[in-house]
Parts: structure tokens; C-alpha cells; sequence
């Protein structure tokens, strides 16, 4: 072992309870880091799941692949899995279809059922899958005409084909347009197939894929591949390279602050023990040792250090992730929240972490290494290079050494005043820690409490239907549904307004077509105009905004449907109202009279309905009961809330877990310091003593010091830490349109954290001084 | 022969204050055993860290052999220390997590050098500390911490030895102990030696007698007043 290893080992041996201190103030650092990169990927890992569960786990879907190349394809497409299905052509609608909404005629899909279970369960709405080549699954725009066991007249490729409609399947997926009219097919069709898989490698994912396709046979004019983009963007491979340059920047921000703290942190403790063995660096450099030689030492202890740290990190980290990710989908279970979070131990945030913790270790050691290594000899023989160079102005006594009434608080404020760059390289490293707690947990917490109120509150239950008669007798059945505790259903209609009146920002209009009896009991009669209030935030503030008039009472000109007199404005409090938005009600037997001259394009119209329940436990239940009535697109506000609320309370305990071990980097490097710059005087106390102080004087003047510097860094971290919280809320005031506060919260709690930490350093202080053997300290060379 | 020579060496630290080293001329032979003394802040240590390059002159210069000290960068001049000086001071100055044949070797090994274990012995059982080895500095006396200062300060072999007040913190036994250490070193090793001393019968051990008061060397030339 040579000589820079040995004296290193030997130092950190010799000095054990400081050495141990350091390796657990920068083990938290490194919990910090290695905490932060499980957790983000974990992060990304979960949502990824969620994320791919709409396509069954798979990442791109290619179509129209020529028969003859499927195998070859799934062999070396370099997929991890794969699912197939036949293109069985496009199909014509002949019966019971009357809307057709598309300018393309849609394709039949078949599939085996592998791929019917991977492929359509996740985005199954209504219904089963299909078990025989005459059983189908409908869009969810056409499902909502159809009830399981409709029959369904095709032209396909082989002739015309009855098929009956088991269930209908969502269109808001990612490979929407590769597979949405699908029946049963055991085995591949001679006919173009679909290819979906998930890739073993995701570089250039969209390039290579259509590039696949295309060496496959693919003719451009058919070319369609599909990516689960959502999914692939949380991975930084999605087609948006906004998506990708989002991830890095986030990481990036994170990596800077955790890089600033535990940099800080680490650069305090070098610092100081470089400042306690300032005279061992002379002597040695006194025997012939280079400069270079010394900075290795000092770059060597950094390094020798930061090895056990990261263990420490690797185990709190690791550990600490796991067990709040375990009680979090303990929680998600408990609560029915359909999420899981996945603990992701890839080797890059392990690596990444050490390599970062070390690039931060030689960062942060490089001003130590160079201020030891430019120690002159002379420190060997003379302690006169820890003695700072006053200026004149510090050598006055200043204002609080003018009102100090003691000869010891004078003489705490005098060395507060004269310890010079060393009281400044002080405050400015507490400040930075306050300044990051301050700064980010206010902001974190803003932008947190933000989201948790962004949403306007709707329905229990809601969605849209298609009706062809009256609306009355589906409406009567929602209400009567075991669970729900009051329903409205409106057919809709699109009104275009021929001239617009004042307060009213858009000429589209949507009309509610409600029963007669609905117009009667809950409208008194009124044709009457719903307008509802949304929040908007203008230059960062809330404001109430809407779209139409809050009072209008008269005629509205409307192209095609002439004119129509509105009777009253509501902005209703009524959350079933609220639920279907801004729109003129009117009765069914009206729009049969505005519309008696009008050419229809269809007979039946859309549906909008809102429902309550009664408990909201039911919801599930009530759900799948009113999916019956109106099948189509439906929302579940109870399970989206529980889920929403799932994702805020993982998000809340990952950032408030994050800020708490930022805090205690910050903690630690304050603790560091001041305890640490105690113990090096501890010679000059002895002095005290033996010229006749008494300890209590000792602890009041070290109290005083401190105190000062306490508060100097409390002011400066504050404002510091409030301009950063304004930096970064007017940085992302396009995102989060959140308002500046003051921190308040914050600064009290820095400022009760940091007089705990004086009022121990006073007892500490006040014992240590008591205890001490001042002849040991006098003579100790 | 001349191995150092010193001309014109002044030290002044401010202005308005006397120079600590007024123009201090002086030429050592190899193999001489020199003695500076004078009262309190009359600069010896001063010119003794100057002789060693520790501390740099406001002016003057300071030759060991053909080499000019100050002309030399800062790594080069710490070479220079660790193959060319052996510095010994009053406090010893022993790393305190070395054992006492680690303190030794430290010039050598900050050199790259791999001292053979018959020298060590050998300088050990000179030294009187073959049975402490391993010990810590913080284990011995006053005397046997000085003893692992002198054996650190021989191990290079060096041009020359600088000692500053060598034995002020020790009683006369082993002041006396020290002091026949180093005129060993001298006389059968052939070790050129500086002491700085306020003790005269210290002084009186030495080949020559420089004497320095108010920062104004006499005696410095061999064929000077001593």
C-alpha cells in the first residue's frame, strides 16, 4: 500500500467518530441519490405499466404485413413477444349501421385467442370477447346502438355475413386504427396480417419499426404501424422528442439539486478536516511532499469516504424505496386503486448513483485538495495560517459589539466579526442548504396542492349513449337503477347560432333534448339556457370565466332551425347540470317542431347523461348497470378519482420523501459544521479556562457566535430560497399556473429546526467545556 | 568545499518593521557542523526555514551546491526538501497515526523509495528505538519522539540537516542524547549540520559559531570570527 493510502487510512482510523460522522452524513447524501434514480425509474417503470396495460403489454402494431413474411418477421423482428392477427379486409356496414362516421370503410381483424386476450381486454367496455368466426366486437361508437346479441349484417371479403355483436371495444387507445371491428380467427388467414409485439431494444424505435415494415413487404401505400406512444415516451422512446428532452431535463434538475446539497455536504466535512490537519499538510510538505501529493491525500479521504456512504445509500435507499412503494400498493389494494408501482433495480441507477456520488466527492474536494495542497511549510512550525487576515472595519467593534454586555459577549461578537472568509464560507453553505429547503419544498408543495385541487368536480357517473325514440323511458330507467341517487339524460343536438348576442363566445351551440315532463318538473316549463362557470388563471391568478351569458332572456337566431325563444339563464349548482355543461334545454316535443322542415342526417341522436349515487362504494356496480342502458363511452368519476388521488398521494410521498432526505443533507451539513468547528477550538477554550472563565461563560459566548451565524444563514437561505421558489413557479407557469406565496411555512420551520440545533449545541457545548482536561489541551501540540 | 552558500539574504515581513534578516551572508562546508545562536527574535529560525526553502527571502539567494533554492517551482522545491534537507524542529512534528518506521521512512516513501530493511534496522538501533518499531509517537517520550525526527530527517541521506532548537523541549539527559546523535551523524556519517540553539554548551559542541542578533548574521564565512 503506498504511502498517500496509508496515511489516508490511517487518518480516517485515527479519527474514528469523526470519520464515522462524515461516512453517515454523506451515507444520507448518498441515500439521497440513490433513492432519487430507483425511485424515478421505479416511477417511470409503474407508469410504464399502467401505461402499456391498453395495448396488452405491446409496443407496436404493424399491419398489412404479406402473409408469406409474418414468420420470418416474428423470428427476427427482434421482438420480446409477439401477438398476430389477420387482416380479414374491409368490411361494409348493410344493416342496422346508419351513421357511419368514417370516410374509410373499416377493416375486420381476426384473431386467435392469444391475441384476443393480450390485444382486446384492456380496452374490452361492453361485453366478452368472441368465441366463433360469427361473433363480433364493435367501436364503442357504434356499440352504444347495439346491446350484446344485436345482429350485424357485413359485405366481407368471402360475401355478405351476419355476425352478432358481443361486446363493443374503446377507441381511445394507441393502436386505435389497427384493430377496432374484431371476431374470431384460430389460425392466420391467408390474407395480410397484424404483427403487435413488445421490442427487446426501443433505440430509434420508430425508425427501425417502419423500416421493418417496409423490408417486410410492407407497400407504402398500407404502411401502418402503430406505437403505444404513451407508454414508450415514459421510457424517453416515444415519437414526441419533446417527451424525451422532458425526462432528461427533470432528471437533470433532480441530479442538480441532489448534486448541490450532498456537494455541499461533502465539501463542508473535506473542508473542515482539511482545516484540522492544516499544519500536518505543512510538515509534510515541509519533508519534501508535492503539492500534488497533498491534493491526492485529500482527494483520497473524499473517495475512501464516499465507498462506505454508498453502501449505506444503496441499503436506505433501496430499502426505503421498497417499503414505501410495498405500503403504497398496500394502499392501492386497500382502496381499490387500479395502480401498482414496480421497484425497477436496473444497474444504471446503481452505477449512475456511485458515479455521481464520486464525480460530487472529487467536485466537491477539489477546493479543499487545492487550499491544502497551497499550505506553505511554514504551517509545520507556525500556527499562523488559520488565523484569518482582518481588515481595519473588522477590528471596530460594530453595532452588536457596542450593545454586548459582557466581556464575553463582546468577545464572541469580536470573533464572530474577525473570523473572516471562514464565517462567510459558513454562511454561504448553510444559506445554499435553507435556500434549497426552502425553495423547492415550497415549491413542491404549491405545484402539489395545485394539482390536488385542479379538477372541477362532475358526476359520479357519466358518459355519452345514442337514442332513437324518446329519451324518457332510458331516463326513467336510470333512476330506478338500484344505487343511483338522481340521473339526468339529455338526447344532444348541434345548434350554430346565426347571430351571435353579446356573451356569447361561440356560435356552436349544443342543444339538451329533454322529455316533456323533465322541461315541466325541472325547468318549470322554461326553455332555458345552461351556463356554466369554469376557472381560468390569467397572468397566474384564478379567475371564474364562461362561455355563455350569465343572464339572457329573448331570441336566438339559429341557422336551419330558425329561432327560439329562451325563457330564463340557470348557472346551475345542480351537479348533474354542471356534468353536461353549457347548452340550451328544450323539450323533446320542441325539437320535433324546430327540426319537422329540417333534413336530418340521421334518426336517432347522441345521448349525454350524468348520474349520482347514493353510495359511492357502489360505483362499480352502478357503472356496469348503466353501461347496459346506454352502452358506449362512459366515465367512472368515483374509480378516476380514487385513481387520481392514488397517483397524487405516490407522487406527494415521493417528493415530501425526497425533500425530507434533502432536508437532512441539509441538516447534516449544518450539524457538521458548527460541531465541528467547536471541536477545533477546543484548545483555545482550554485557554479560556485556564485564564479563569467559567464554563457557563464559554457555552454563553459559543452560543452567542453561533446564534449569529445561525441567523445570518436563516436570512440569507430565506430570501434566497423565496427568489428561487418565485424562479421556479415563473419557469413553469405555463404548466402549473399556480400563484407566489410567501414561504412562510418553510422559514418556520427551518428557523425551529435550526434553534433546536442551537439550543443542543449550547448543552453539548456547555458539557464538553465542563468535562475537558484543559492541561491536556494546552500542552497537546 | 562550500555546499551552501547564502548571499545577501534579507526577510522583511512589513514596511514599517525592521527586517527580520538583514543581508545575511554565509557559506557552509560539507561535513560541518554549524551552530546559530542569539536571543529571541533575533530571525535564526527565519534563516534557518530560508537555508531549508520552507520560507522564501525578500531578497538575496540561496545556493545548495549549483542549485539557486528560490529559482526552483514549487513541486521541484519540494523534491528538493525531500532528497536534499533533513528538518528537524523543537515539537518534533511526527504524524501521529505513523508508527515510529513509518515517520522514518515518510521522506523516502513520498519519494517512491524502498528504504532496505538492513538501513532501517541499522538507523533504528542507532536511533535506540529498535524495540519501538511499531509504536505510535503519541506512546514515547519527549526524547524518543526528537529520536524519530532526527532518524525521518537522515533517511534521504540529505545534503544537509536543519535543526531548529533540537533539544528546547527536552531535559538535559536527553538533550545531551540528542546532541551525540547528531555529532555522530556528523562526524561518522559525515552529515553537514545546522543547529539553531540558545543552550552555549550546545553551541559549544559545533565546528563553528555563527551569531545572529537583530536579524544581522556574524561569522557566516568559515574563516570568519568564530
Amino acid at each position: 500500500m503506498g504511502i498517500i493510502n496509508r496515511l489516508t487510512l490511517r487518518t480516517l482510523q485515527g479519527e474514528k467518530g469523526r470519520t464515522i460522522l462524515t461516512i453517515l452524513s454523506m451515507g444520507v447524501a448518498a441515500t439521497l441519490a440513490v433513492a432519487s434514480l430507483v425511485g424515478f425509474t421505479s416511477a417511470q417503470s409503474s407508469l410504464y405499466h399502467k401505461s402499456i396495460q391498453d395495448t396488452g403489454g405491446m409496443q407496436v402494431a404493424i399491419s398489412n404485413i404479406p402473409r408469406k413474411n409474418v414468420a420470418s418477421l416474428v423470428k427476427n423482428g427482434g421482438f420480446e413477444k409477439v401477438v398476430t392477427g389477420s387482416n380479414l379486409g374491409t368490411v361494409k356496414p348493410l344493416s342496422g349501421i346508419t351513421d357511419w362516421e368514417s370516410d374509410q370503410l373499416p377493416t375486420l381483424t381476426g384473431m386467435d385467442p392469444v391475441a384476443l386476450k393480450t390485444l382486446v381486454t384492456p380496452i374490452l367496455t361492453t361485453g366478452r370477447l368472441p368465441r366463433t368466426t360469427s361473433e363480433l366486437l364493435v367501436p364503442s361508437n357504434v356499440g352504444i346502438k347495439y346491446k350484446a346479441g344485436g345482429v350485424v349484417r357485413l359485405q366481407t371479403i368471402n360475401g355478405p355475413k351476419n355476425f352478432t355483436v358481443v361486446g363493443s371495444v374503446t377507441g381511445f387507445h394507441d393502436f386505435a386504427n389497427a384493430y377496432t371491428w374484431i371476431t374470431y380467427q384460430k389460425n392466420l388467414a391467408n390474407r395480410p396480417a397484424l404483427v403487435a409485439g413488445s421490442l427487446k431494444n426501443l433505440n430509434r424505435v420508430q425508425a427501425n419499426m417502419t423500416a421493418l415494415a417496409k423490408r417486410y413487404g410492407v407497400p407504402d401505400p398500407l404502411l401502418n404501424v402503430r406505437f403505444a406512444d404513451r407508454a414508450l415516451a415514459l421510457l424517453g422512446a416515444g415519437s414526441n422528442l419533446r417527451d424525451k428532452a422532458t425526462i432528461v431535463t427533470l432528471l437533470a434538475i433532480m441530479l442538480a439539486i441532489i448534486g448541490i446539497a450532498a456537494g455541499m455536504m461533502i465539501y463542508t466535512s473535506i473542508n473542515l478536516s482539511v482545516r484540522s490537519r492544516i499544519q500536518r499538510y505543512g510538515l509534510l510538505r515541509s519533508i519534501g511532499a508535492t503539492p500534488k501529493q497533498i491534493r491526492k491525500l485529500v482527494y483520497r479521504e473524499g473517495v475512501t469516504l464516499i465507498l462506505p456512504a454508498l453502501v449505506l445509500g444503496y441499503a436506505a435507499g433501496i430499502g426505503g424505496i421498497s417499503v414505501t412503494m410495498a405500503t403504497l400498493n398496500q394502499y392501492f389494494t386497500k382502496m381499490e386503486i387500479d395502480i401498482h408501482l414496480y421497484l425497477a433495480i436496473s444497474p444504471w441507477p446503481l452505477v449512475g448513483s456511485a458515479l455521481f456520488m464520486i464525480l460530487i466527492t472529487f467536485l466537491a474536494s477539489a477546493r479543499p485538495a487545492a487550499r491544502a495542497a497551497g499550505v506553505s511549510p511554514l504551517a509545520a512550525v507556525r500556527d499562523n495560517l488559520t488565523t484569518p487576515k482582518l481588515r481595519r472595519r473588522q477590528l471596530k467593534p460594530g453595532i452588536w459589539g457596542r450593545l454586548a454586555p459582557t466581556p464575553l459577549s463582546r468577545l464572541a461578537v469580536k470573533n464572530y466579526r474577525r473570523s473572516g472568509g471562514v464565517r462567510w464560507t459558513m454562511i454561504a453553505t448553510l444559506s445554499i442548504s435553507i435556500m434549497i429547503f426552502v425553495g423547492f419544498t415550497e415549491f413542491a408543495r404549491t405545484v402539489l396542492r395545485d394539482v390536488s385541487n385542479d379538477f372541477d368536480p362532475v358526476a359520479d357517473i357519466s358518459g355519452d349513449g345514442y337514442a332513437t325514440q324518446s329519451i324518457a323511458k332510458p331516463l326513467a330507467q336510470l333512476k330506478t337503477t338500484p344505487g343511483v341517487a338522481d340521473a339526468f339524460a339529455a338526447k344532444t343536438a348541434g345548434l350554430e347560432l346565426s347571430k351571435r348576442p353579446t356573451g356569447f363566445r361561440m356560435s356552436d351551440m349544443t342543444a339538451w333534448i329533454v322529455p316533456d315532463q323533465v322541461l315541466k318538473n325541472q325547468f318549470d316549463k322554461k326553455t332555458t339556457l345552461i351556463s356554466t362557470t369554469t376557472r381560468v388563471y390569467v397572468n397566474g391568478q384564478r379567475r371564474i370565466d364562461r362561455n355563455l351569458p350569465a343572464s339572457f332572456q329573448g331570441d336566438l337566431q339559429f341557422k336551419k332551425y330558425g329561432t327560439i325563444h329562451v325563457d330564463q339563464t340557470i348557472t346551475p349548482n345542480n351537479i348533474l347540470y354542471r356534468t353536461v355543461g353549457d347548452g340550451l334545454v328544450i323539450s323533446e316535443s320542441q325539437y320535433a317542431r324546430i327540426t319537422k322542415d329540417v333534413k336530418l342526417e340521421s334518426k336517432g341522436n347522441p345521448v349525454r347523461y350524468a348520474v349520482t349515487l347514493t353510495n359511492k362504494k357502489d360505483h362499480a356496480a352502478v357503472f356496469k348497470a348503466v353501461q347496459q342502458i346506454f352502452p358506449g363511452n362512459g366515465w367512472d368519476s368515483i374509480a378516476g378519482d380514487q385513481t387520481n388521488k392514488g397517483i397524487l398521494t405516490a407522487a406527494q410521498l415521493l417528493v415530501y420523501g425526497f425533500l425530507a432526505l434533502l432536508s437532512l443533507v441539509s441538516l447534516a451539513n449544518i450539524i457538521n459544521h458548527i460541531f465541528a468547528n467547536l471541536l477545533q477550538r477546543r484548545r483555545q477554550l482550554a485557554m479560556l479556562q485556564s485564564i479563569g472563565t467559567t464554563p457557563p461563560q464559554i457555552a454563553g459566548m459559543l452560543a452567542i457566535e453561533n446564534g449569529l451565524l445561525l441567523v445570518a444563514s436563516l436570512f440569507w437561505g430565506s430570501v434566497l430560497g423565496t427568489l428561487l421558489t418565485m424562479v421556479l413557479l415563473n419557469q413553469l407557469s405555463g404548466v402549473y399556473q399556480v400563484g407566489f406565496r410567501l414561504p412562510w411555512l418553510e422559514i418556520g420551520i427551518v428557523a425551529a429546526v435550526l434553534l433546536v440545533v442551537w439550543l443542543i449545541f449550547n448543552f453539548v457545548s456547555y458539557r464538553l467545556v465542563r468535562r475537558q482536561d484543559i492541561d491536556h489541551w494546552l500542552r497537546l501540540n | 568545499m562550500s555546499i551552501l552558500t547564502a548571499t545577501d539574504l534579507t526577510k522583511q515581513y512589513s514596511a514599517e518593521e525592521l527586517p527580520a534578516l538583514d543581508h545575511a551572508n554565509l557559506s557552509i562546508e560539507a561535513g560541518e557542523f554549524v551552530a546559530i545562536v542569539g536571543p529571541s527574535g533575533s530571525g535564526k529560525s527565519t534563516l534557518l526555514h530560508m537555508l531549508g526553502g520552507v520560507d522564501k527571502p525578500t531578497s538575496g539567494t540561496v545556493h545548495l551546491y549549483d542549485t539557486n533554492v528560490f529559482q526552483l517551482n514549487e513541486t521541484q522545491l519540494a523534491i528538493f526538501r525531500r532528497r536534499q534537507v533533513g528538518l528537524i524542529y523543537q515539537f518534533y512534528n511526527l504524524l501521529p497515526t505513523l508508527t515510529v518506521e513509518e515517520n522514518i521512512t515518510l521522506p523516502a516513501d513520498l519519494d517512491g523509495q524502498k528504504v532496505p530493511e538492513k538501513e532501517i534496522t541499522e538507523l533504528l538501533a542507532i536511533l535506540g528505538l529498535s524495540d519501538k518499531r511499531t509504536a505510535l509517537p503519541t506512546t514515547l517520550s519527549g526524547g524518543q519522539q526528537q529520536r524519530v525526527a532526527i532518524g525521518r530527517a537522515l533517511i534521504n541521506h540529505p545534503a544537509i540537516v536543519l535543526a531548529d532548537e533540537p533539544t528546547g523541549n527536552l531535559d538535559q539527559r536527553n538533550s545531551q542524547d540528542i546532541m551525540d546523535l547528531l555529532r555522530a551523524a556528523n562526524t561518522k556519517r559525515g552529515q553537514t549540520l545546522v543547529v539553531i540553539t540558545h543552550d552555549p554548551d550546545i553551541a559549544a559542541q559545533a565546528d563553528r559559531v555563527m551569531t545572529i542578533t537583530d536579524g544581522k548574521l556574524t561569522g557566516g564565512e568559515p574563516d570568519g570570527d568564530h
